[in-house]
């Protein structure tokens, strides 16, 4: 959509005053992040066994998959001949990184459902089994593929497979969302994306943002769901997994201005300015002031100050921080996506951005996509049952 | 035929099924091989060359005006093939101030009347048909692509709009093209030299600042202007080669 | 057959699915030189061609054409093609006869000459080059053509 040309600062290449990736782009590493990182929050139970993630282990499966899904429709909209789409996986272009994507998507939900499948075994048969006809008994017996032999014989083989599926998962998530980051990372043209450590950031970003979903997601099942406490455990597994991950992805992020700035390179004053002129707001004090300065706090009081404080404080400080890292991660999408586009290539100058709503890819369209996963997520809950697996095993 | 039976079958039908069409890959392309799809033109004769002599331009946009013309480029400030740029260096201040208005289709306003000039000069810029190119490199369906006689070319038929050709453009080159829905860039005017005409742009320029060849023609202009004078291309860091060759610029025209 | 079995078996057959898809959707023309559609080539190299050289606008036009190029002092644009000025215009010829083109006379004469020559610090020296305004202006408020009156000749004047 064309830009103001009177917001223009300094000088940028004709063509550029056309910003081509909008809020679609945004969402898309968003949403990708969040299917690694809630896989490493299963992950922590299914491989780790971490038993403090049990309550979330098989929900975190679900909504991997619910966000898995829907991650390729903000490229598909942002398409504008969205039936040539398709044209990704019918002549993938070998050297091109997006292309790359197809590839690497498909592999990680394949390896995904099949986790889900192995996982949910022991489900899906007895859903079959259920004595009362209705067409979740339907579609689960399809599942089950005409297979109910859940012996104990049969279910060691699985619970072998869903561990070695689980462990394969681990790299292909991370992978997966790695990937994201090379797909900008990889762009020579653009100072503000080209960067080694674009890889590192967008998968760190990821692990904190699913750990902090899925936080959110517990506490929602807890109290308006289940109707029951949540666990003291898994709150301050949830706190030191969140915190151990912020500081690690606090420290790339730093690492990444630092070198650009440090090193001095031709684009260095270019990216000051980008800085300086449009990205205050939204970069410095949107996403590393408050957005990762306020829940760094917090979770600094809750390890090192409050450690032996009451499980309710812990985790509303809890939840608190988690939004914060929630909407922080989704600046620095925008940060990166938008930001990047907003420094001209000719490293003379820098143009203003905002964003409209009402088109195809435009941010209305954007939260309907964000919503989306957890709407899948529900009907996946309703098929598969994530809880009484949870519940059997406190007895 | 029992269920077991059954799914053998189909099991190994599929799979030499599959085997066959990765193996021995019947596309139907080797079919359509003989058709010439160049339309007679041999691009193994050709290797086509660009340059520009900054020092002779004069900011007129003849050149602008004839390539949105002969290609169909929306008239807006938003798309270009071709445009121009001013590099100013003005008394006191340490950075060239660039300009760019509407990409020179109006020519250039005398916007410097009361700094004093030191140096100034035009920009004429184009689509650099790199060796290296990184559009091609990042289209993820092959819907642009480098001709043997060194040309990138993109297939708006093909292209699905995603636009990261765009991004991974060094120079700006590239633009959406609404009407089409797909990427658009210059082409040397591929329609033209193919025929043996010039380039628009090259037509169009009143002083000769714009010079096009063929370097694989020892006698052609645009081998003499390369052999003639010391040329620079843009960019060399980023490894795109470059291809117009630059006479008359300073090291800082990005 | 196990449950395993059977998954493993929808696993190939998604997989020889998308095997034969990829070939079957796969244009016809792709992969012939490269990968990209060869068929496209064939359509960028039947573009028309719009912009036409000044030796096709001396077959009607003699006159404009000897003066443009007379080798006389006073034709400084001798190097310059027709739609540098008169824009670019698209040539159809019909049976050999071009009946109409996009060609015009620039409405506003001395807007066109001052494209080229108004003076800006970023011209060549030896480009001659004038300004309208301020207090070395060069007949300010009159029409080039008062005093060059064959623009093909424009260093001529009466």
């Amino acid at each position: 959509m064309p830009v103001d040309l009177s917001l223009v600062q300094g000088f940028i290449y004709p063509n550029e005053g056309w910003l081509q990736w909008s809020f679609m782009l945004v969402i898309y590493p968003y949403i990708t992040g969040l299917v690694a990182g809630a896989f490493v929050v299963s992950a922590f139970y299914e491989v780790f066994g971490n038993e403090h993630f049990k309550p979330v282990s098989r929900l975190s499966l679900l909504c991997s998959l619910g966000f898995l899904i829907v991650c390729v429709l903000p490229l598909e909209f942002h398409l504008t001949h969205h039936l040539r789409g398709f044209e990704m996986f019918s002549t993938p272009n070998p050297s091109s990184a997006m292309a790359g994507f197809g590839g690497v998507y498909l592999w990680y939900l394949f390896i995904l459902v099949l986790e889900i499948w192995f996982n949910f075994r022991e489900k899906i048969v007895e859903g079959a089994e259920s004595k009362k006809p209705s067409l979740r008994r339907f579609v689960l017996r399809i599942l089950t593929l005409g297979s109910h032999d859940v012996s104990e014989k049969a279910m060691k083989g699985v619970h072998k497979v869903t561990h070695t599926l689980a462990i394969i998962g681990i790299p292909s998530a991370c992978f997966l969302h790695g990937y994201v980051g090379f797909i900008f990372g990889s762009i020579k043209a653009n100072h503000w994306w080209a960067s080694a450590l674009m890889p590192f950031i967008f998968l760190l970003s990821a692990v904190v943002s699913g750990v902090a979903m899925m936080f959110i997601l517990y506490w929602i099942c807890c109290v308006f769901i289940k109707k029951e406490p949540m666990r003291l455990g898994t709150v301050n597994a949830f706190i030191s997994l969140l915190f151990g991950f912020l500081i690690v992805d606090l420290v790339f992020e730093a690492l990444e201005v630092l070198q650009i700035f440090y090193a001095h390179i031709e684009a260095t004053p270019a990216v000051a300015a980008l800085i300086r002129n449009e990205l205050m707001g939204s970069y410095v004090w949107g996403q590393a002031i408050i957005g990762s300065g306020v829940p760094f706090i917090i979770l600094l009081l809750l390890v090192w100050v409050l450690p032996w404080s009451k499980r309710h404080l812990r985790q509303g400080l809890m939840l608190i921080a988690s939004l914060f890292v929630l909407g922080s991660v989704l600046l620095m999408r925008w940060n990166v996506v938008i930001g990047g586009q907003e420094l001209s290539r000719s490293l003379l100058g820098t143009f203003h951005f905002s964003e409209v709503f009402g088109t195809h890819e435009g941010v209305g369209v954007g939260i309907c996509l964000l919503l989306l996963p957890f709407i899948l997520m529900i009907i996946f809950s309703l098929f598969l049952d994530p809880w009484e697996y949870e519940k059997k095993e406190v007895k | 035929m029992k269920r077991r039976d059954f799914i053998k079958a189909t099991g190994t039908v599929t799979l030499a099924a599959g085997v066959y069409l990765t193996v021995l890959k019947p596309s139907p392309v080797n079919a359509k091989e003989e058709k010439d799809w160049l339309n007679g033109y041999d691009w193994n004769k050709h290797y086509w060359g660009f340059g520009i002599d900054s020092t002779k331009c004069i900011g007129c946009g003849s050149c602008v005006r004839a390539c949105k013309e002969e290609n169909d480029v929306p008239k807006d400030p938003y798309h270009f093939r071709c445009w121009v740029e001013r590099y100013a260096h003005l008394k006191g201040e340490e950075k060239p101030k660039v300009d760019s208005p509407n990409g020179g289709y109006n020519s250039f306003p005398d916007k410097y009347k009361k700094e004093e000039v030191l140096k100034a000069f035009f920009v004429p810029k184009l689509c650099n048909q790199c060796a290296v190119p990184p559009c091609v490199q990042v289209c993820p369906v092959g819907a642009t692509y480098q001709t043997k006689d060194g040309v990138v070319l993109v297939d708006n038929d093909y292209c699905i709009g995603c636009r990261y050709c765009i991004s991974a453009c060094p120079f700006g080159a590239r633009y959406m093209n609404d009407e089409a829905g797909c990427a658009d860039k210059c082409t040397w005017c591929y329609h033209r030299i193919t025929k043996g005409l010039e380039p628009a742009c090259v037509l169009a320029c009143p002083v000769g600042a714009r010079i096009f060849g063929d370097l694989k023609d020892e006698n052609s202009e645009i081998n003499k202007f390369i052999e003639e004078h010391k040329i620079i291309t843009l960019k060399p860091d980023l490894g795109c080669e470059a291809k117009v060759a630059y006479v008359g610029i300073d090291s800082e025209v990005r | 057959m196990s449950f395993t079995g059977r998954l493993l078996l929808i696993a190939l057959i998604c997989v020889v699915a998308y095997i034969v898809v990829k070939y079957a959707t796969e244009p016809p023309s792709f992969n012939v030189y490269g990968h990209y559609r060869a068929a496209n080539l064939s359509k960028q190299l039947s573009k028309e061609t719009k912009f036409i050289g000044k030796e096709t606008c001396q077959t009607c036009h003699e006159q404009e054409y000897n003066d443009l190029c007379s080798t006389e002092p006073s034709s400084a644009h001798r190097d310059l093609q027709c739609g540098a000025c008169h824009g670019l215009g698209v040539a159809r010829p019909k049976e050999g006869v071009i009946l109409s083109h996009g060609c015009k006379i620039p409405p506003d004469v001395t807007k066109q000459c001052m494209y080229c020559h108004e003076m800006l610090p970023s011209k060549p020296k030896d480009m001659p080059q004038i300004t309208l305004k301020g207090e070395n202006a060069h007949f300010p408020g009159m029409t080039c053509t008062i005093c060059h009156t064959n623009t093909h000749k424009p260093a001529y004047y009466k």
